[in-house]
């Protein structure tokens, strides 16, 4: 389970209670929904993930470095373009901005001045909206992106919390139906090598005191769950590919003997 | 600006730059001359020799903000307007009432819709959209537009239901539009504070509803909103990766590595802390960031004393 533990000791000092009911889903009040992801599922992109935060579900597909047009291009690094698509209706202004972010806090990640004069085209279908959806496209955006091999300067990990900003309680990773109830909710991207906020996204008003404990709370989730998780992941990606690797040179030798 | 090179004063033989007011410099000509070069040839260069000594070129000190100025009501064809300066960057914004039908999921609330333009006669960089004669937004300026209206909607400034005319069937549907008229850097702030004063100004005329459900407007006096509550925001540059300073100049902009915008509400509260991509910031940076914005929103919620209880 995606549980912190310790739950952080900053809150319960604060004043803020923690909780006790369970939540709909069953979670304590820091616990993150579980991750699912898989790779490789488009064959058509360079890298590709499909990415699950509980029933959030959104697809990611990476191409690139690739050509770009000439009133796009700029001549010392790559130019990211993402493409981010609801589930269902058109998209609205709201979907732009996410674009707008998602390719900044992208920017920052890739590695953009190895591959000048040339895009990454990283394009983010929703297939199911349930609370946490930029947190949810940052996280498979980042995914994708190394699965795509794309040089990258470090990983990001993407938390967000509902906070009902009265009682203090501040929940990790909402869903569909807990954002609409709170109102107020923050996303949160870290970079796993500086332990530094690359983006930060407000909605709603808080106090300054409960907002720090957010952003404690968010480098906590990210560290313990969050970045394990997709170290893990790649980890058991690499080392299966050595292993197979190690396995073919090995067969290669016998089949010679 | 656009420079124009003084070519011809500065081309001095050798003997002569000692008897120029002015160190000697090794390209010879005056060391304003010098600075100039030096400036166009390495930005960043030039500018981490001020930021050493803790200033910036234009003379502030790293957290200094521009002289700030909001004029309300500026516009008497709008039925809301405001033009907010920061610095040189100057930004207009009007609201435009229209009646229109609610949405199904909320039939007791208006509409704000935000647009925001950045003129061609703002910079020379943003002069080669004049060829492009629309109003659609492009996607950075579409950002904006979000990011303005996410600091209205947080501060709760504007209650949607005050705008509701007949519920189900009439509402008031505000069209604001925020023109850049002068970029000279952080438009997101001056855009905000134009979008609050356009707000103050606006008042929403008398209404009658016909038998036929018609809206017409009456001779009644117009009432303005209820506004308790609005953004004072301050964005942040950063330099270096260490360095912060507030109130980026458009040469600024150009060369810094990220910014976080932090608007306070007038009673205290966070309700906008928008750091989009851009060199990463530490939780303790994040802090002073806000520290440093609750100060200034407290100096400036008391300089714009428009927004006081007097008018």
């Amino acid at each position: 389970r995606f549980r912190l533990d310790p739950p952080p000791d900053a809150m319960a000092a604060s004043g803020g209670s923690v909780p006790s009911s369970a939540r709909d889903d069953g979670r304590d009040a820091y616990e993150l929904r579980p991750i699912k992801c898989e790779r490789g599922i488009l064959n058509r992109a360079d890298g590709s993930v499909r990415y699950c935060q509980g029933h959030s579900c959104v697809m990611v597909a990476v191409n690139g470095p690739m050509r770009v047009r000439q009133k796009e291009e700029i001549i010392d690094r790559a130019t990211i373009d993402v493409v981010f698509k609801p589930a269902s209706g058109q998209q609205t202004p709201r979907h732009s901005y996410y674009e707008t972010v998602i390719q900044q806090t992208m920017e920052y990640m890739i590695l953009t001045q190895a591959h000048p004069c040339t895009k990454i085209a990283i394009v983010i279908q929703t297939i199911e909206e349930d609370g946490s959806m930029l947190a949810c496209s940052i996280n498979a955006a980042c995914m994708a992106v190394i699965d795509a091999g794309v040089q990258s300067r470090c990983m990001l990990s993407a938390v967000s919390m509902s906070m009902a900003p009265r009682e203090g309680v501040v929940l990790l990773d909402p869903d569909a139906r807990e954002e609409k109830q709170s109102g107020t909710t923050a996303t949160f991207a870290i970079c796993n090598k500086t332990q530094a906020f690359v983006l930060t996204n407000l909605n709603g008003r808080v106090s300054r005191k409960l907002y720090s404990q957010c952003m404690k709370l968010a480098l906590k989730a990210s560290k313990q769950r969050v970045e394990p998780f997709k170290t893990k992941f790649f980890d058991t990606v690499f080392l299966g590919a050595e292993f197979a690797a190690s396995r073919d040179k090995k067969d290669a030798k016998d089949s010679t003997k | 600006a656009l420079e124009v090179p003084t070519r011809s004063r500065n081309r001095q033989p050798m003997e002569d730059s000692d008897s120029k007011a002015g160190a000697p410099s090794p390209s010879g000509g005056s060391s304003a001359d010098w600075a100039t070069r030096f400036k166009r040839l390495h930005p960043k260069e030039y500018y981490r020799k001020f930021v050493e000594k803790g200033i910036r070129p234009d003379g502030r000190r790293l957290l200094d903000v521009r002289q700030t100025a909001l004029s309300v009501g500026a516009i008497p064809s709008a039925d809301g307007s405001s033009i907010a300066k920061i610095g040189n960057t100057t930004v207009a914004c009007g609201i435009k009432l229209e009646v229109g039908q609610p949405s199904v999921h909320t039939p007791n609330e208006g509409r704000l819709e935000v647009e925001v333009k950045i003129a061609a006669l703002s910079s020379p960089q943003h002069m080669k959209k004049i060829v492009d004669k629309s109003w659609k937004m492009d996607k950075p300026t579409r950002a904006l537009a979000v990011a303005v209206e996410t600091a209205i909607r947080n501060t709760g400034m504007l209650n949607l239901e005050e705008l509701c005319i007949a519920e189900g069937d009439s509402v008031w549907a505000l069209h604001m539009d925020i023109v850049c008229l002068d970029y000279s850097g952080n438009l997101l702030d001056a855009a905000i504070l134009s979008a609050a004063g356009a707000l103050k100004s606006l008042k929403l005329p008398a209404t009658r509803i016909l038998d036929d459900g018609e809206v017409v407007m009456t001779d009644g006096t117009p009432t303005p909103l209820t506004i308790q509550r609005y953004p004072l925001p301050l964005t942040f540059g950063i330099f270096d990766k260490k360095t912060i300073f507030a109130d980026p100049t458009a040469e600024e902009e150009e060369f810094f590595e990220g910014s976080i915008t932090i608007a306070f509400s007038n009673d205290g509260q966070l309700c906008l802390v928008q750091k989009s991509g851009g060199s990463p910031l530490s939780e303790t940076e994040v802090d002073a960031c806000i520290s440093n914005a609750e100060a200034y929103s407290k100096k400036l919620n008391s300089s714009l004393s428009l927004f006081g209880t007097k008018s």
